[in-house]
């Protein structure tokens, strides 16, 4: 009993935690946080420790590790805006499963998380109804068909125009131009939302959205407004000023 | 993908537990019937080809099964028997244990009992082996229990080759630790009451201490052994009637002193009690101090043992012994009458019997003391031992052939035995009847507790000489007591503590188990016939067996009941498919009823087949229970389908 008090108690001692967050965290979407468990004891591996993280309500076990230990774990954050961990404990049941020793990690750990992106219904980026979708003079696929051209090497097959194949008797693929589109721009207090936290999470998606089809976006929030770019620290900046509105 | 091979940690606990289950019966080989271990072992065996199909029995079958055979077995209960009865139901219950599919809980369950039995081997006996068997098995129970620690905490956890060696390796230090800490705590840690070690306190030189039989002689020198044999709950008495009576010796071959146990002979003791009224009343503690004899203070006319002590208790001459040596304290009543003489008739022949290699130097030295009467002749010897140039000594003791006549002409010391067998001899010599009685004198009065404690060092022996007209004489030649100023003492603490133990002894181990086992014994004699033949074995064997598939189709029945009752639709729709069935439309399972009911090629039949279906499916899958005359319907429908 004794031995076992000293082993659990040996076992937690010198025990730190790492913990490194993603660029992008979305309050209620699954997001990937680093978790690392170092061990300063020199002859005196982990043997079973749980980290147990309550604002996040996440618990991994570490079963053995000798110097440190490194784990993906998933998290789900429930709400936006600043998030610090305070409550993290190191806790094991090691060597016999007679009572549970747990310890306090003294450091805190803080970030950002943006709102919950939501699909809203009255508007769509690749809806009809933001008008004036433009077309561009840079070759692309998605455009319309600008010209034909020889085959390269590696053009996939569908592009090929096997009409003019069969006329020319040499391969001929079809060019098409690239589709850009305007620049949107976001007025937050103008979504037809009544609930706050909707509006939020629809701006949130708009701007998530575009960033990945390449429109650039502006935010008109408050009094404040931010023109449209397509910088990922400009998208970083959108989305952190929609994560702390109040 | 990392392909090294892992070890999954619900397999290393499962072996660990078995090999700890092992070493469980190995150390308890020999210990408990053949037949039991025998048993045991093979269910535990058959459990490793359970384990390997991945089948387990039931529990309530292995709970059942168990109860029975305990109750079997607490049947057949004695104080004798008791440990190796309690080994031999804990060794079966650990091999049904390993029946089961085995949680948390169970691996538990199944170290405690291997624990417990464990111990218990050490009551039965302990050699050399055991403490390597502990060894390992502290280092097995200490691996299991730590990967059991983590398999409790995640069940699919599986480790590499590398990194259980490091666990191993790093955890193994808990058991080598604890060793070290264990036999520490072992040597400071009070006792049981069987000498465990005993093995280790055989050394080369005697002890002082009672003895079945006497060598003189044999032994140059003799330890003062501290250890408690009893403790005897009375009032204070003069310490020079503190005789405790333990044996009688009669037969002397020169060297060896013998009781004869074939001379048993039969007292009237209610007229000696009558002649000596006065009667002191003891109630005695005796340590199992490896022997048979009971004491008692001088002269015990009476014993009576408590009502669950179930051996029988022989009487010679106002002694009393068991077949078999004491194993566990008891507690008896002794009745006493503190009588200078012990009047009876004899059969003086034996107690004049002389070794026939006896010295002339003795016969002449017998002859020296005689006096004008027999007591005058004791009285001379007594005085010629006691207050003559004799010394008592526990060292340097006569080494020789003839001990007796070197310890009255040439060495002149010796212990107790020794002036004890001079006496007798000499007084045999003499034509007096005499013989030596074994026992104990003194002890320490421990005023708090009421009782006299008396050590192995208090053995003593003296002489009874049979004076004509009188009886049994008491005559105690050994010197030491009124030579040396000889006041047995305890200190305060030691009194203490010695106080502390008569209680814990009194109140706490012993007397309460024993009373619930009375009682358990009481219970189970009611149940129990007196004799125990083939015939009432097998009723009993019978009755159990009877008992156990009783447990058995009431829990069976229970399980049924506990089956929700089909409802009156599945009734039905099983019922139309099972005839449907006879006429050679098979439903399979992926088959909707429609469906199913339209391949058949009768069309009356099929037409009222589907009758029937559709009925049933506006009912069935809209959730609605079927009225009576709904069912009624039905079933005349399935009637007249089985018709066609």
């Amino acid at each position: 009993m004794l031995l076992a008090g000293v082993f659990g108690k040996r076992n937690l001692k010198a025990i730190d935690i790492k913990i490194t967050f993603p660029e992008e965290i979305y309050a209620n979407r699954e997001n990937f946080i680093k978790l690392k468990i170092i061990n300063h004891k020199k002859f005196f591996p982990g043997f079973l420790i749980k980290v147990s993280i309550k604002e996040l309500n996440l618990s991994h076990l570490f079963p053995y590790f000798e110097k440190e230990k490194e784990t993906v774990v998933s998290i789900k954050p429930t709400r936006r805006g600043h998030l610090s961990l305070k409550e993290i404990y190191i806790s094991s049941v090691f060597p016999f499963n007679f009572f549970v020793r747990w310890r306090k990690i003294s450091n805190t750990f803080s970030f950002l998380v943006f709102p919950e992106p939501k699909k809203c219904k009255f508007v769509s980026v690749t809806s009809n109804k933001i008008k004036g979708d433009k077309y561009s003079e840079i070759f692309g696929f998605d455009g319309d068909l600008i010209s034909i051209k020889d085959y390269e090497e590696g053009t996939p097959v569908k592009y090929i125009h096997w009409k003019a194949s069969a006329k020319t008797e040499k391969f001929k693929v079809k060019q098409f131009s690239d589709l850009t589109f305007p620049p949107l721009i976001i007025h937050l207090e103008q979504i037809p939302i009544p609930d706050k936290e909707e509006k939020i999470s629809c701006a949130t998606y708009l701007i998530v959205e575009s960033f990945k089809k390449g429109i650039p976006v502006g935010l008109k929030i408050g009094k404040e407004f931010f023109k449209p770019s397509l910088l990922y620290k400009h998208k970083i900046n959108l989305l952190t000023k929609l994560a702390l509105y109040e | 993908m990392n392909k090294t091979k892992t070890y999954k940690v619900e397999n290393i606990v499962k072996g660990l537990t078995y090999l700890t289950a092992f070493l469980t019966f190995a150390v308890s080989f020999q210990k408990v019937s053949f037949f039991y271990y025998i048993l045991s072992f093979f269910i535990f065996s058959f459990s490793l080809f359970l384990e390997y199909k991945k089948t387990f029995v039931n529990r309530t079958l292995i709970n059942t099964l168990a109860l029975t055979f305990t109750i079997f077995r607490l049947l057949f209960i004695t104080f004798e028997t008791l440990i190796e009865t309690l080994m031999e139901i804990l060794l079966f219950l650990l091999s049904l244990k390993f029946l089961e599919e085995k949680k948390f809980r169970d691996y538990m369950q199944i170290y405690l009992l291997s624990i417990i039995i464990f111990a218990g081997t050490t009551f039965i006996s302990l050699e050399i082996i055991f403490l390597f068997y502990l060894f390992l098995y502290i280092i097995f129970l200490n691996f299991s229990i730590i990967f059991l620690t983590y398999h409790s905490q995640e069940k699919n956890l599986s480790f590499s080759k590398e990194t259980l060696t490091k666990i191993f390796l790093k955890t193994g230090l808990i058991p080598l630790l604890a060793i070290p800490f264990t036999a520490f705590f072992f040597i400071i840690l009070p006792r049981t009451d069987f000498p465990i070690f005993s093995f280790i306190n055989k050394g080369f030189k005697a002890k002082t201490g009672f003895s079945d039989t006497v060598n003189l002689g044999a032994v140059s020198s003799i330890q003062e052994e501290d250890v408690v044999v009893f403790r005897a709950k009375m009032k204070k008495i003069d310490e020079s009637s503190l005789y405790w009576r333990g044996i009688v010796f009669e037969f002397f071959n020169g060297k060896t002193w013998i009781s004869l146990k074939s001379q048993l002979t039969f007292k009237d003791k209610t007229n000696f009690k009558i002649k000596n009224k006065k009667t002191i009343y003891q109630i005695i503690y005796l340590e199992p101090y490896g022997d048979r004899y009971l004491f008692g203070l001088d002269v015990p006319y009476k014993i009576v043992t408590s009502p669950g002590f179930s051996q029988t208790l022989i009487e010679k001459d106002f002694t009393y012994f068991l077949k078999t040596p004491i194993l566990s304290r008891i507690k008896y009543k002794v009745y006493s009458c503190p009588s200078p003489y012990i009047p009876e008739s004899i059969k003086k022949s034996l107690y004049l019997q002389l070794p026939s290699n006896i010295s002339r130097n003795v016969k002449n030295l017998a002859k020296s003391l005689k006096g004008s009467t027999p007591e005058e002749t004791a009285k001379n010897i007594l005085n010629f031992l006691k207050n003559g140039d004799y010394k008592y000594s526990l060292t340097n003791l006569p080494l020789s052939s003839d001990p007796l006549s070197d310890f009255l002409f040439k060495y002149k010391r010796g212990n107790c035995e020794y002036f004890a067998s001079s006496m007798a001899i000499l007084l045999r010599i003499n034509g007096i009847p005499a013989r030596v009685v074994g026992g104990y004198k003194g002890g320490i009065y421990n005023k708090l507790g009421g009782y006299y404690l008396v050590r192995q060092k208090d053995a003593h022996m003296w002489v009874e000489a049979f004076i004509d007209g009188k009886g049994w004489v008491r005559y105690d030649p050994t010197p030491y007591l009124t030579n040396i100023n000889f006041k047995p003492k305890l200190s305060k603490i030691a009194l203490f503590w010695e106080t502390i133990n008569y209680y814990y002894i009194n109140f706490i181990l012993n007397y309460d188990i024993r009373k619930q086992l009375i009682l358990a014994q009481k219970i189970s004699s009611l149940v129990k016939p007196k004799q125990l033949n083939w015939k009432t074995f097998k009723i009993i064997s019978y009755f159990l067996l009877i008992l156990f598939f009783i447990i058995l189709s009431v829990y069976s029945i229970s399980c049924l009941l506990k089956r929700k009752p089909l409802s009156p639709e599945i009734k039905l729709i099983n019922e139309f498919l099972k005839i449907l069935k006879t006429k050679g439309y098979l439903k399979r399972k992926e088959e909707g009823l429609e469906e199913f009911v339209l391949k058949i090629k009768e069309p009356q039949l099929r037409e009222k087949a589907l009758r029937f279906v559709k009925i049933f499916e506006t009912f069935f899958y809209k959730d609605l229970s079927l009225s009576k005359s709904e069912i009624k319907k039905l079933k005349d429908l399935i009637k007249d389908i089985k018709k066609t």
